[in-house]
């Protein structure tokens, strides 16, 4: 049985989200000691990957989103995530987003324990200014969230159930929007997953096994840099006074790209 | 430029968000994989461990999946883990 991980990355006009891959690469590869594959629309030789794989063509759904640490409107390109299931070469993948830091081994044991699929179900920003129900709960249906910046997924029927149904939810995404009360704009691969799993465990809203633990998120507010190997600083905002967090040897979702390409400048 | 650096020296530790992140941190690090199941190291799990009579037993891993393991073996795993991860948590609280 093979094992790896797999980011996607799609450059924008803000945001080199290859160079953010080609630094986590090294961050799994450390941590995890397992192959990684990059899929991108920018194919070409880069040394911290095992395989490189061209991206499908972007969907209509490439939209464009404004986030705290970048000035202008971004072109936000998270389409097509379901072609994974079929592109991935191994038989148990690790499906991360770019801007999920590996800091750990905590997702090694997920992988040797080989789910058909699992994720995280909830998310915690480590500054707790974001409302817990704002992160892990989306739509006025106030449906439960389950996020796809962390899929494991082993090539199974059940997996490919679930990446089969993203598909469907992406294609026919304002009728689910519709359907289950939230903006259609911009696309979102959490909503799709969400609205997926939960179809396919039968509307039982508490029947779908994710990882254990929670994403620890920095959010666009808080400003991050690396201050050693594994090591992060979080400064953010709190009650009018300037706060400070040391995040070490934990995974963390940085939502702020400019602060993590700023890192890898640094590094 | 300096006042930002002002502030910036100024920020303070937020020890009551660093409890809750190392709480998160730890419990994080209580997971590995065993048996084909992946478990979670806790009272409980060691509690259900010790009341069952046999080498072999059936329970449920953190998925919901019923798995048989060897009862001793995953008991001598999660003890080390969850003492190990305990005292990691404990030093890094006290370290700050």
């Amino acid at each position: 049985m093979s094992v790896g991980a797999v980011v996607i990355a799609k450059n924008t006009n803000g945001i080199d989200y290859v160079k953010l891959a080609r630094w986590n690469a090294k961050n799994i590869s450390r941590h995890l000691n397992v192959p990684v594959t990059l899929i991108t629309d920018e194919p070409d030789d880069y040394p911290e990957f095992d395989n490189v794989l061209a991206a499908p063509s972007d969907s209509e759904h490439r939209s464009r989103r404004q986030f705290a640490d970048v000035p202008d409107l971004v072109v936000w390109r998270n389409s097509g995530r379901h072609a994974v299931y079929s592109l991935s070469p191994y038989d148990t993948t690790l499906l991360l987003d770019v801007d999920y830091v590996v800091a750990s081994d905590v997702l090694k044991q997920v992988l040797e324990s080989r789910p058909n699929l699992s994720c995280y179900r909830y998310a915690y920003d480590v500054a707790g200014l974001l409302p817990h129900n704002e992160m892990n709960f989306f739509g006025s249906l106030n449906m439960p969230m389950y996020w796809a910046t962390v899929i494991c997924f082993t090539k199974s029927q059940y997996a490919e159930s679930v990446f089969r149904m993203m598909e469907m939810i992406e294609v026919n995404y304002e009728m689910y929007a519709t359907l289950y009360k939230f903006s259609h704009r911009p696309y979102r691969n959490d909503y799709a997953l969400s609205i997926a799993l939960n179809t396919l465990n039968g509307h039982f809203l508490s029947a779908v096994g994710s990882i254990p633990g929670k994403i620890a998120t920095v959010t666009h507010t808080s400003l991050v840099e690396q201050v050693g190997e594994d090591c992060y600083k979080v400064q953010y905002d709190k009650k009018n006074k300037r706060h400070e967090l040391i995040l070490r040897d934990m995974d963390i979702h940085v939502m702020g790209k400019t602060y993590l390409e700023d890192i890898i400048d640094r590094s | 430029m300096s006042e930002k650096l002002i502030s910036l020296a100024k920020a303070r530790f937020d020890y009551e968000s660093n409890k809750k992140v190392l709480k998160e941190k730890y419990e994080a690090k209580m997971t590995f994989a065993s048996a084909g199941g992946l478990w979670k190291a806790s009272p409980e799990l060691l509690t259900t461990l010790l009341v069952c009579p046999d080498d072999e037993a059936v329970i449920l891993d953190t998925y919901g999946t019923p798995i048989k393991v060897n009862v001793k073996e995953l008991y001598a795993e999660t003890q080390q883990r969850w003492q190990e991860q305990m005292n990691a948590w404990l030093v890094e609280l006290n370290s700050k």
